[in-house]
């Protein structure tokens, strides 16, 4: 029985990097064994199947990652998400101060109970999420974001069938929340006074943005406005590549880690700046170029970190395979 | 490790091996009868754990032996653990201290439910 338990483990911890299972593997079979014994199991539990999964996955990123960069770059996420969540539910799905222009604005749609569409099921998910983050609830926040990832990707499937008929939420948000979700999911937030701090800093900085566009009249505006109009997608590439720069300062600086941070935490803005220039129809050359580049960048990266992280492809003949 | 705030889990294995090395297992049942149930460890979760102490040079090997053909690596507080571990003890210490003086001064009004009615 020791045997078949022991067989379903080490398959289980197939999710660790070779080089780590090479250090380690017997001695971790050695405690699921005595844990599993003094639980009188002969199976592998469900939750501990996950728990060495999800643990297997972090340390293949953090061969590439190291776990300063990831808890920085998961705080970053989960601070933005959130802030962007708090500023979607009261401009794009109550914005009861301009309930009149709403329904104006939004008369031939669904509506989701008193909201204008199901966004809000997403904005509550990251707020569950980031309350537990600050309760040191960790594992359970990474839980709540992953399902706000399903939940976006179903809702993206949903809002294209013909009954839905909300007034969003846009691909372009549920994909910003997801890549946001995502990213949060990779380290650990556990600096909660810098998790507070980056909230009230990302709702600062949105609320800014919201201003200056004229958001604070009694007007509703749809769920696109954020990175609605031509002007606005334009500015946020210069935005985004003086962010960039700052990034390589840190570095050269020798602030590797904090350059780092910055460099991945662009990447949600970046492809959300992709997909608006893309969907404008504009792809001039200039935007083409930016879009092969920076698709060259990112499989050149995600090469690297598949490699460094211990994965790899293996490509037999069906004859020397059997 | 001072610029962090230090996890339960993590609390609760440098504890555990503050009186001695320790395998993975005995480290699992520590963390649970020192928090009172409350905390159960998974084994991905100790030794993610164990990985990144070992790393912060807080934790250190401390030798193996293989019992009913099971490996068991034992693991040892270092004296940086031990420096971190004393100090993360009198962070705690101090802010019961405080809550414990603060909660002796209530006022009495509020002592009941609904105290500022």
């Amino acid at each position: 029985m020791s045997t078949i338990l022991e067989r379903q483990y080490r398959r289980t911890l197939r999710w660790y990097p070779s080089s780590w299972r090479s250090q380690h593997e017997d001695a971790v079979i050695g405690t699921l064994l005595d844990v599993a014994e003094g639980e009188n199991r002969s199976r592998p539990c469900l939750g501990e199947q996950l728990n060495l999964a999800a643990n297997g996955m972090l340390t293949r990123i953090g061969l590439f990652l190291p776990a300063r960069v990831r808890d920085g770059v998961a705080t970053v996420a989960l601070a933005t998400g959130t802030a962007f969540a708090t500023v979607y539910f009261f401009f794009h799905d109550w914005a009861p101060w301009a309930a009149a222009d709403r329904a104006v604005q939004t008369g031939g749609t669904h509506h989701f109970g008193p909201f204008v569409n199901p966004g809000v099921i997403v904005c509550a998910l990251w707020a569950l999420g980031f309350v537990l983050a600050l309760f040191g609830r960790y594992w359970t926040t990474r839980i709540v974001l992953g399902v706000a990832i399903l939940v976006g990707l179903a809702m993206s499937f949903i809002n294209q069938l013909p009954f839905a008929g909300w007034s969003g939420p846009s691909s372009t948000d549920l994909g910003f929340f997801d890549l946001l979700a995502a990213l949060s999911l990779v380290g650990t937030p556990s600096r909660r006074g810098r998790l507070v701090i980056g909230a009230g800093v990302a709702l600062a900085a949105l609320l800014a943005v919201y201003a200056y566009r004229g958001a604070f009249r009694p007007r509703y505006y749809l769920d696109k406005f954020l990175w609605g109009t031509p002007e606005y997608s334009w500015t946020l590439g210069p935005t985004l590549a003086v962010a960039l720069f700052v990034a390589v300062c840190f570095a050269m600086a020798r602030r590797g880690t904090t350059g780092a941070v910055i460099a991945i935490s662009t990447l949600p803005w970046a492809a959300a700046w992709l997909v608006t220039i893309v969907s404008d129809g504009r792809p001039e050359y200039l935007v083409i170029c930016i879009w092969a580049l920076l698709i060259l960048g990112f499989v050149a990266v995600g090469i690297a970190a598949v490699r460094r992280s211990g994965f790899e492809l293996v490509i037999r003949r069906r004859d020397e395979s059997r | 490790m001072a610029d962090t705030e230090m996890r339960e889990p993590t609390f609760l294995v440098l504890t555990a091996l503050a009186n001695g090395r320790k395998h993975g297992y005995a480290l699992i049942k520590e963390a649970d009868e020192l928090s009172e149930g409350r905390v159960k460890l998974k084994v991905g979760t100790l030794y993610a754990a164990l990985d990144r102490l070992g790393q912060q040079g807080l934790v250190a090997d401390a030798g193996e032996e293989v019992v009913d053909g099971r490996l068991r690596r034992y693991y040892a507080l270092t004296d940086e653990g031990a420096d971190v571990l004393e100090h993360e003890i009198t962070r705690l210490e101090s802010n019961a201290v405080h809550a414990r003086a603060r909660l002796r001064v209530r006022p009495v009004s509020m002592q009941t439910a609904g105290g500022w009615a």
